[in-house]
């Protein structure tokens, strides 16, 4: 669509709000005040007939250990406390928390696996999810993933914007600009964070920015409490229709503004103003869990009770599908375990593995799974070497960019199976490897997007997610 | 050397057109000189055409030299008669002096040039370039605009009959595959299956052969045989995007109506870009829509929607079903937490999906959070992690094994005091 389609979109717009919809009787059914309220963000539309219509993404803030939860070595056990081979390591740079070190001494998990039935010959889970575990005929466990960043921010960056340098837009606002809002009242990127128990790194808002799409793509951050998203209430004093007359006041200038310099952004600054104001009434019914049966609350734990905790997320998040927003972003912290990894773990997987696991399943009884894609990742792996003291029941571990493990459900991912390979170390890919971009290459494709086509144009140069790379992994596909 | 024989075949394009209007000047005007008895043209112009034609014919057969030239009847003939012009033409210049010799060869040279011109047109251009307008105005066709959506009626089973049906048709199936009608498209050939993967947007087997390199044997149609042209095989590419539809293309929603539902916070969108399919939801609204409401917004668009979702709408009923029943092309019905009760079920079972959680028809309880079957169970060795003697960090150098169990030290000195009195130490563990 270019600019001139756009101009026609907004007059269009205006038009239609300034005159009512005339004659229609549906509209007073409906509430008078969600009047000329319209989904009047453009989309570019999708490429072909989608398999997914949005996306649940719980990223582990930290990364998480693939050796202890879902990378099963076995072998390791024979070589605890030796020295991590020179051929398998091969000079890669390490980080600065262990470059120092004068050992790398191997150090296997502690934690039991069990081989859970799955659509293929089985697939080796860690002890530390048994809920999880109980996903294994819907899950795909991707074992190689690889990324380009050896430290948090950086690859937080890459896994959410596909580059490591700040600035691009994150992986929702593609999603909002992409396939536009399903939902008027609520808005298409919505962010959620939970703390976690362990050594927790910083989360900087731009992993869910926009960049150079329009503001109005950023994720919407929605916050554990009475007043979930800031500001948007009226201040005591400022009825309702007060806040109309306001905002109809300030909407007719902006857009006097915008017929001056033509400029996006003040259309942007139209519509979330819009959008504030209609979530006064649907972020309240949102996060009202009262209409919730005791069985729905019983699966999620009872963790679900307490705001702002990963299960209470997790519940939302579901409801939050159900309302069709279409990427909803699940941030836990915590996963950064240097040292101390066997006793800190715990405390991650028991916040995260029965509510994760209930997320999926309540999707799945709804009809919701078929068409929405559950990505489970961290920025990273963890090194099979461990960071400080090596003890037969403790150790830690330093960040490992060259292999860890996601997995995926969902939204014509294909169920129950393992993709992928490393190597006896877990420290590099043995078989089929993949990218942080073919990753968001097949996701996109799930949803209806040729990743080289959905683009959007940006300082004299055709941007992407995938930037210039990315290729789908057709076997992960139904 | 190759080069400049490379350089000179790619003068063609250019040279060809000098023979052309010379060979028809001269015949034009030995054809009047004939007739009223004058001289035939200057020497130096009739030498110069035959110059000319002759380079033509010669930078002609060096491009036929490069790879990538389809083999077929318009090429063949195209270098022979230019060929053949060529020879002809520095024949008439050799006759000049016999007028009447000189003029039946150029009346020769003409006759051939023209042929080869028409076979060097059709080449670039493609047959009937010339006449196609006309055979517009003569259907009357005029007046239509080129249709937006490949139909596979209109667009795609002539290019089947013309390029495929001599070895996919009724009188003759290679492979077991005929593609004279949509039943054997769909039922295929022995090799692939399904000729199309229909529904999808990629995944055709028929595609894939026809995208081959035409030196692959598996490539289609055969070498030798007529190519698709490549305005063909866009349009193939293109109904294969929108999954293979052999129905009649469906019509855009009417706009108002579309409209209508949006300014009334339904999420309306068509399932892509390319497809006239609407997915709508109600989400937005789920809570105040009943009924008569939904019966009347979807109405004017019943016959484009595949994919319906009512989740949560408390106040949808039975009463819904005519409407439902009234949608031929719907394929995902959501129900989830509607008052739809069991009276409904047997009409619901035309649809391919239906989601009824939390409803009278469905109300699926969770299945045990770990009910999922064991396989294997992992082992983890428990030895010791320190050495039993000194306390110290073990070296899995020292490795003993005592009463079947392997116990590590720290250095080679501590496995001899172990002996000693080993009970000791496992106690002190």
């Amino acid at each position: 669509m270019d600019d001139q389609d756009l101009l026609l979109t907004r007059r269009h717009f205006f038009g239609l709000g300034a005159a009512g919809i005339g004659g229609l009787a549906l509209d007073s059914l409906l509430g008078p005040d969600l009047l000329g309220l319209k989904n009047s963000v453009p989309t570019t539309g999708t490429h072909f007939r989608p398999t997914a219509k949005r996306v649940i993404y719980m990223h582990m803030e930290g990364a998480p250990s693939q050796l202890d939860l879902f990378d099963y070595k076995p072998g390791l056990q024979k070589y605890f406390n030796q020295e991590l081979p020179e051929s398998v390591r091969q000079g890669q740079r390490l980080t600065g928390m262990t470059s120092g070190q004068a050992r790398f001494p191997v150090a296997p998990s502690v934690f039991k696996f069990n081989k859970y039935a799955n659509n293929q010959d089985g697939v080796w889970l860690s002890e530390l999810l048994p809920h999880t575990a109980s996903l294994a005929k819907d899950m795909c466990l991707i074992r190689s993933m690889h990324t380009d960043a050896i430290n948090h921010e950086p690859a937080l960056t890459f896994f959410n914007t596909g580059t490591q340098q700040v600035g691009r837009a994150s992986f929702g606002s593609w999603m909002s600009y992409g396939l536009g809002n399903a939902n008027a009242n609520l808005p298409a990127f919505v962010v959620m964070i939970s703390q976690g128990a362990g050594n927790m790194q910083a989360l900087a808002a731009r992993m869910w920015g926009s960049g150079f799409l329009p503001s109005e793509h950023q994720g919407c951050k929605l916050r554990a409490g009475d007043d979930p998203v800031l500001y948007l209430n009226n201040p005591k004093g400022v009825s309702r229709d007060d806040r109309r007359k306001l905002l109809d006041l300030s909407n007719a200038l902006n857009e006097k503004e915008y017929q001056r310099t033509f400029d996006p952004e003040v259309r942007s600054r139209i519509s979330q103003y819009e959008m504030a104001y209609r979530m006064q009434m649907s972020v309240p019914e949102l996060t009202d869990i009262s209409d919730e049966d005791d069985e729905t609350l019983e699966m999620y734990g009872k963790d679900v009770h307490t705001q702002g905790s990963f299960a209470s997320n997790c519940l939302r998040a579901r409801r939050l599908a159900e309302r069709g927003v279409r990427f909803i972003q699940l941030f836990h912290r915590g996963w950064d375990q240097h040292n101390n990894l066997p006793n800190e773990i715990k405390g991650q997987t028991s916040a995260v593995d029965r509510a994760q696991a209930a997320l999926v399943k309540d999707l799945k009884r709804r009809g919701l799974l078929d068409d929405t894609i559950i990505l489970w990742a961290g920025e990273f792996g963890r090194s099979v070497y461990s960071q400080g003291a090596l003890t037969k029941t403790n150790y830690g571990r330093d960040h490992h960019p060259r292999c860890f493990s996601v997995w995926l459900a969902g939204g014509g991912i294909k169920p129950g199976i393992v993709y992928g390979k490393t190597d006896d170390h877990s420290y590099n890919i043995a078989e089929n490897p993949v990218s942080v971009h073919d990753l968001h290459a097949t996701m996109l494709h799930c949803l209806g997007f040729d990743h080289k086509r959905l683009g959007y144009f940006h300082q004299g140069r055709e941007m992407r997610l995938t930037d210039v790379f990315g290729n789908v992994i057709k076997p992960i596909l139904q | 050397m190759s080069l400049l024989l490379e350089f000179f075949g790619r003068l063609h394009p250019m040279l060809l057109h000098l023979p052309i209007g010379m060979l028809c000047a001269l015949g034009i005007y030995e054809f009047r000189a004939w007739r009223k008895g004058d001289p035939p043209a200057p020497r130096f112009w009739v030498s110069l055409a035959a110059a000319c034609a002759a380079f033509a014919a010669g930078s002609g057969w060096q491009l036929h030299q490069e790879p990538g030239y389809v083999e077929d009847f318009a090429l063949e003939w195209h270098e022979r008669l230019g060929i053949a012009t060529g020879l002809s033409a520095i024949l008439c210049a050799m006759l000049y002096n016999n007028v009447t010799r000189y003029r039946k060869v150029l009346l020769l040279s003409v006759a051939t040039m023209l042929g080869a011109g028409h076979y060097g047109g059709t080449m670039t251009h493609g047959e009937d370039f010339i006449f196609e307008p006309l055979l517009r105005l003569a259907a009357n066709n005029e007046s239509q605009p080129p249709a937006s959506v490949v139909s596979y009626e209109r667009d795609i089973a002539p290019v089947f009959k013309a390029k495929c049906s001599k070895c996919h048709s009724a009188s003759k199936q290679k492979g077991g595959l005929r593609l004279d009608a949509p039943e054997w498209i769909l039922k295929g050939g022995k090799n692939d299956g399904a000729a199309v993967n229909v529904g999808h947007p990629d995944g055709h087997p028929i595609l894939e052969r026809i995208l081959l390199d035409l030196e692959d044997e598996d490539h289609m149609p055969p070498e030798g045989k007529r190519q698709l042209t490549l305005e063909e095989t866009d349009l193939i590419a293109e109904w294969l995007q929108l999954g293979a539809p052999f129905g009649p293309p469906l019509a855009a929603a009417d706009a108002a109506a579309v409209q209508r539902l949006r300014d009334n916070l339904v999420h309306v969108q068509t399932i892509s870009t390319e497809s006239n399919k609407l997915y709508v939801d109600f989400a937005a609204t789920a809570t105040d829509i009943n009924n008569q409401i939904v019966t009347e917004l979807l109405m004017p668009i019943k016959d484009n929607i595949v994919e319906l979702s009512l989740a949560r709408a408390v106040q949808i009923d039975d009463g819904i079903m005519p409407l439902i029943a009234q949608m031929p092309r719907l394929e995902i019905l959501s129900l989830v937490g509607t008052s739809i009760t069991a009276a409904s079920e047997v009409a619901l079972k035309e649809i391919a999906t239906v989601h009824l959680f939390d409803t009278a028809i469905q109300s699926e309880q969770p299945s045990d959070a770990l009910a999922t079957e064991i396989l294997a169970e992992g082992e983890i060795k428990l030895t010791n992690s320190e050495c039993p003697v000194t306390g110290e960090m073990i070296d899995p150098k020292y490795t003993i094994v005592y009463q079947g169990e392997e116990i590590q030290f720290c250095c080679p000195n501590c496995p001899k005091t172990f002996w000693e009195d080993p009970e000791k130490y496992l106690g002190a563990k």
